[in-house]
């Protein structure tokens, strides 16, 4: 029944993609150079600590500056692979760090200066130093690595290419632009949206006429998330924006950020982009149905909550996960056990931490090894359920205990 | 008749130009099936669920009305099965999965966060034919078992529709025969104790196999009982047609 349709539809659906695809190759003036089809590969840097995560993406040139802010400490260019590199030019994830050019001074006096950022702090980093970026620092007569940017005579007169991102419902546009480092951190700052390496298509100037900008439709307006921060509290406040000014309205509101306010019936909100000092992060809370709490702190108090295993930062931008999936492995897959049978229980959790079996008149425990796997013999005596829990007293497992006879009493018959 | 060398030659290119043809057609014919069954997107599939408990809404939103709770663990300890018929993302991007909902009325659909469950594709399905009363079990279009079965007589009669296979065991009542599966399936009996849920088992009464003489349930014998125990479980789709 349910398979049998499913074969056909897909061949179709397949077909008339492919058919789409030819037309539009076949259509003339679309280029891989123009809006709006072209796309541009985004490394999204997301993860934490103990699983960083990199995962390259190609993205539409018109929603580059929305991903961007989705995604902060994402940038454009290739995703840094073990052993080969990439635009990123770390060795990640091997090292666990990454090469970050920070770009901090003024004109008279600009610095630059390569310092190396643990991975799960990129994204953090690159908030509190707009202008920096993932790759090796412009050397003299040398090339730098951030997607496309090239050095100079020097760190002081060495040029960066900017793809500048702007416009509005009536003309959108994409302008390759060469700055002195000393104006790039200014120049981002400035222009929202924009990004260091090079536009898509032949470089130069790529203009659109009137379409889309950020994926929204003409006369639209974005919701934006505006962000107010005091010396003890956040504020949030849900607007809609013109979408010709919101790049304007981001400039005039640091730390606010495209999409919707945490609320009380979604705590969550839309994570990412918040104000300078602060990071939103994802708490490890000990509840088994709610695993995980996103929570806005300031960023001296992040080490604080880094010692909690499982602690995710910064918190992904559609919310918390409500499993956790870091070491400790969160509630698994459930299963069953008969009574007065001994079972050997396999769970994964973090490593040297003692490891409890309860319930069902089971009364277990044991220590996980030095990669966290914990062995555990129970033996229940009775129907019910088996609890095993490892660090903080999380669940790590459950475990029905089942009669396989029982009454067919609620059956019709 | 020996063949000369370029008669050789063409026969030689035209067998390569047809084997690439077919190679070229049959890798057309098998990718979007082998493509989407990679990317996970096919269905129905079976799952359990890994949070303490999950709701189940109306409408992919948590804002829509919630239609039933599904604890991890239903009360005899068996582990919750859902019955999985498709997946959406909502405004926000979460990932929301399609369910045939275990209760009255029958047929009814609901959605839950798809981040609190574990899925398994399932291959096999039953299918019970009521003018028939023919049981078949069916995997890839093939029918892997047929038996006769008893359905419910008139008045009580057995539901048609789509459902699934909630649970198995093996009753204490001899009545229900060697082994029994508990169906997201409900009676037109409401006033059953336990809430009148359609039931596939054994019997006592083989000789009224092929009758419709039930209560709503499926009756089939205990050799067909303990086939269907060894070739479907918890999570197994069921449609039931007229």
């Amino acid at each position: 029944m349910f398979e049998f349709k499913a074969r056909p539809v897909r061949l179709g659906t397949g077909f008339v993609l492919a058919l789409v695809s030819v037309l539009v190759l076949a259509l003339p003036g679309t280029s891989s150079g123009q809006l709006p089809g072209a796309s541009v590969t985004v490394c999204q840097v997301t993860g934490s600590a103990s699983a960083p995560d990199f995962l390259e993406v190609q993205v539409s040139v018109d929603e580059v500056a929305a991903y961007l802010n989705q995604f902060p400490g994402s940038y454009v260019g290739s995703c840094p692979s073990p052993g080969s590199g990439g635009t990123g030019g770390g060795n990640l994830p091997l090292t666990g760090a990454v090469t970050v050019c920070r770009v901090s001074g003024s004109a008279s006096a600009p610095i630059l200066s390569e310092v190396l950022v643990a991975v799960d702090q990129v994204a953090v980093y690159l908030n509190q130093n707009p202008g920096s970026f993932v790759g090796a620092c412009p050397a003299s007569g040398g090339v730098g690595n951030a997607g496309g940017s090239t050095g100079g005579s020097g760190p002081l007169n060495a040029v960066v290419t900017v793809c500048r991102v702007t416009g509005n419902v009536n003309a959108p546009d994409i302008v390759q632009l060469t700055l002195n480092v000393d104006q790039v951190v200014a120049f981002l700052n400035q222009n929202p949206g924009s990004f260091i390496g090079t536009c898509p298509g032949q470089g130069g100037t790529v203009t659109q006429g009137p379409g889309r900008i950020l994926g929204i439709p003409l006369g639209a307006a974005l919701t934006i998330c505006q962000v107010t921060a005091n010396a003890k509290v956040l504020q949030f406040l849900q607007v809609n924006v013109v979408i010709d000014r919101v790049a304007a309205f981001l400039n005039q509101n640091p730390g606010s950020f495209v999409g919707l306010c945490p609320s009380s019936s979604d705590p969550n909100g839309t994570l990412g982009n918040e104000p300078v000092g602060y990071v939103t992060i994802c708490r490890v809370t000990g509840d088994i149905g709610n695993p995980l709490a996103a929570i806005t702190i300031r960023l001296r108090e992040l080490s604080v909550y880094l010692t909690r295993a499982g602690t995710v930062v910064p918190g992904p931008t559609g919310g918390c996960p409500r499993t956790q999936t870091t070491p400790g492995g969160g509630s698994g897959p459930p299963s069953t056990t008969p009574p007065g049978q001994t079972t050997t229980v396999v769970v994964q959790t973090t490593p040297n931490t003692v490891v409890t079996a309860t319930g069902a008149g089971v009364k277990a425990s044991t220590k996980s090894n030095t990669k966290g796997k914990a062995k555990l013999k129970v033996k229940a005596k009775r129907a019910g359920i088996i609890t095993v829990r490892g660090e903080g007293g999380r669940v790590v497992k459950r475990l029905g205990v089942v009669w396989t006879k029982r009454s067919g009493a609620n059956l019709t018959g | 008749m020996p063949l000369n060398n370029s008669t050789t030659q063409r026969l030689r290119t035209a067998a390569s130009v047809f084997a690439v043809a077919c190679l070229i057609g049959l890798v057309a014919a098998l990718a979007p099936a082998g493509s989407s069954a990679a990317r996970g997107t096919s269905y129905p599939k079976a799952g359990v669920i890994l949070w303490t408990k999950v709701a189940a809404h109306s409408r992919p939103s948590r804002s829509s009305p919630t239609l039933m709770v599904f604890p991890q663990f239903r009360k005899d300890f068996r582990p919750t099965t859902l019955l999985v018929l498709g997946e959406r993302k909502d405004a926000k991007g979460l990932r929301w999965l399609k369910l045939s909902m275990p209760m009255r009325p029958n047929g009814r659909i609901g959605w839950v966060e798809a981040a609190a469950v574990q899925l398994r594709p399932v291959r096999r399905s039953i299918v019970i034919d009521l003018s028939s009363r023919k049981l078949r079990i069916v995997e890839r279009g093939k029918t892997r078992f047929g038996t006769r079965v008893a359905i419910g007589r008139r008045g009580m009669e057995t539901p048609t529709g789509n459902f699934y296979l909630t649970a198995t065991f093996r009753p204490t009542e001899r009545f229900l025969g060697v082994f029994a599966f508990e169906t997201s399936a409900y009676s037109k009996l409401s006033e059953w104790p336990g809430g009148g849920v359609v039931g596939l088992h054994g019997t006592s009464m083989p000789w009224l196999l092929g009758q419709a003489v039930s209560h709503g349930c499926i009756r089939m014998s205990n050799a067909a009982a303990l086939v269907l125990k060894r070739l479907t479980r918890a999570g197994t789709p069921l449609r039931i047609v007229a």
